[in-house]
């Protein structure tokens, strides 16, 4: 099952009244929503009220989505559209172009040479949590390095990474979820997530 | 769990495990943090390391929301199975149509009987036999009447007189009358 489809899953139990499966969209939209609206507004407090009031409104609009497009795409012309009106508001000018369409949204994951939006505070947070995240990596056993490298970094499937490694699929399953699990551990307190904490 | 929902992101599971273990990440705080940190993990190893922690203002924004509810989509009869179903549901409704309509029929003929023979008493200095009109073949049985000024005719009499498809018969006796009525 695609990323899409995942999406498309969790937007259909929303659309059913499930707010948790928002929820899960939000964690995993929040990031690359604020690093998109960036190229709108400069100030980061001003970003994250951006991106949570396109969240508020992309949940309200939920009945009106029906899948054409991915999530992603309608998240981000929510995202772009909430900006501008924001500008505006302000009197300020709003761009007339955003340069990245909806398409090219999708693969916005890569694109380089966008504006840090961080403020030094939160910049060392970010740095310490990709510390973390290296430091974590750099220690796994080479086998579960190199499958969760060639997931996460190559893209590959399952079935790439079992022929690349010369081992079952099952065994490339077991691997990458263990590398997750021994980096997430390190990572929990850093995000203020810990197993006893709830969201 | 938490083993699937790597899976789960990986995109290596099936519709129907998939929509488990969404269901499962959605109803337990545990895979739901598990679902958030395996996605900061990939995103810091690909140089998107989170600016700050936790979403925590927006999820506060959202909570606050009264819950939404869509409507179902209308199910797409693409299927081959929905068209079967629509086909047969269409085949009943028209055998179910065309029975009740044969019915309806057979009732307007019965009853139509009785009010041709109530008018025949009161219709004998007003009624008119219209047999001599009626085209040979059609059965002359006086049940034509004439209320008022309005002729009458059994419902069965009309229906055999305007037959779409007459027989040869019909056409042979209407040409031999013919120069006989405009004598």
């Amino acid at each position: 099952m695609s990323d899409r489809q995942i999406d498309q899953q969790l937007v259909e139990r929303a659309q059913r009244g499930d707010k948790h499966a928002f929820e899960l969209l939000v964690t995993k939209y929040h990031r690359k929503l604020e690093r998109l609206l960036s190229r709108l507004i400069r100030d980061p407090a001003e970003i994250e009220d951006v991106a949570q009031e396109a969240f508020i409104k992309a949940y309200r609009a939920l009945p009106n989505f029906r899948g054409d497009s991915a999530f992603y795409t309608w998240l981000y012309r929510i995202g772009i559209n909430t900006a501008k009106n924001y500008l505006i508001a302000l009197g300020r000018r709003a761009p007339t172009s955003t340069e990245f369409d909806s398409e090219e949204a999708e693969g916005f994951e890569d694109a380089t040479g966008l504006r840090d939006i961080n403020t030094p505070e939160s910049e060392l947070a970010t740095k310490q949590i990709a510390q973390t995240v290296n430091d974590a990596i750099a220690a796994l056993p080479e086998e579960l390095r190199t499958a969760i490298t060639l997931r996460e970094l190559d893209g590959l499937s399952y079935e790439e990474i079992a022929q690349i490694m010369n081992c079952p699929i099952g065994t490339v399953r077991s691997r990458i979820f263990r590398a997750r699990e021994a980096v997430a551990e390190k990572l929990r307190p850093q995000l203020g997530t810990t197993k006893d904490k709830r969201w | 769990m938490t083993q699937e929902i790597s899976s789960l992101m990986d995109g290596e599971l099936g519709a129907q495990e998939a929509g488990r273990v969404v269901q499962a990440c959605c109803a337990s705080e545990d895979q739901k943090q598990a679902w958030y940190v395996y996605h900061v993990i990939g995103d810091a190893m690909r140089g998107h390391a989170p600016r700050d922690t936790f979403p925590h203002r927006t999820l506060e924004a959202l909570r606050e929301q009264p819950v939404v509810l869509a409507p179902r989509r209308r199910i797409a009869v693409d299927t081959p199975f929905m068209r079967v179903a629509l086909a047969a549901a269409a085949s009943v409704a028209t055998i179910g149509v065309v029975g009740w309509l044969g019915l309806q029929g057979g009732q307007i003929g019965g009853s139509a009987a009785p009010i041709a023979k109530a008018t025949q008493p009161a219709a004998a200095g007003g009624a008119t036999n219209v047999a001599a009109n009626v085209p040979a073949g059609v059965p002359a049985d006086g049940t034509v009447a004439v209320s008022s000024n309005q002729p009458v005719l059994n419902v069965q009499d009309y229906l055999t007189v305007h037959r779409q498809i007459p027989s040869p018969e019909f056409y042979r006796q209407v040409s031999s009358q013919a120069p006989a009525t405009t004598r």
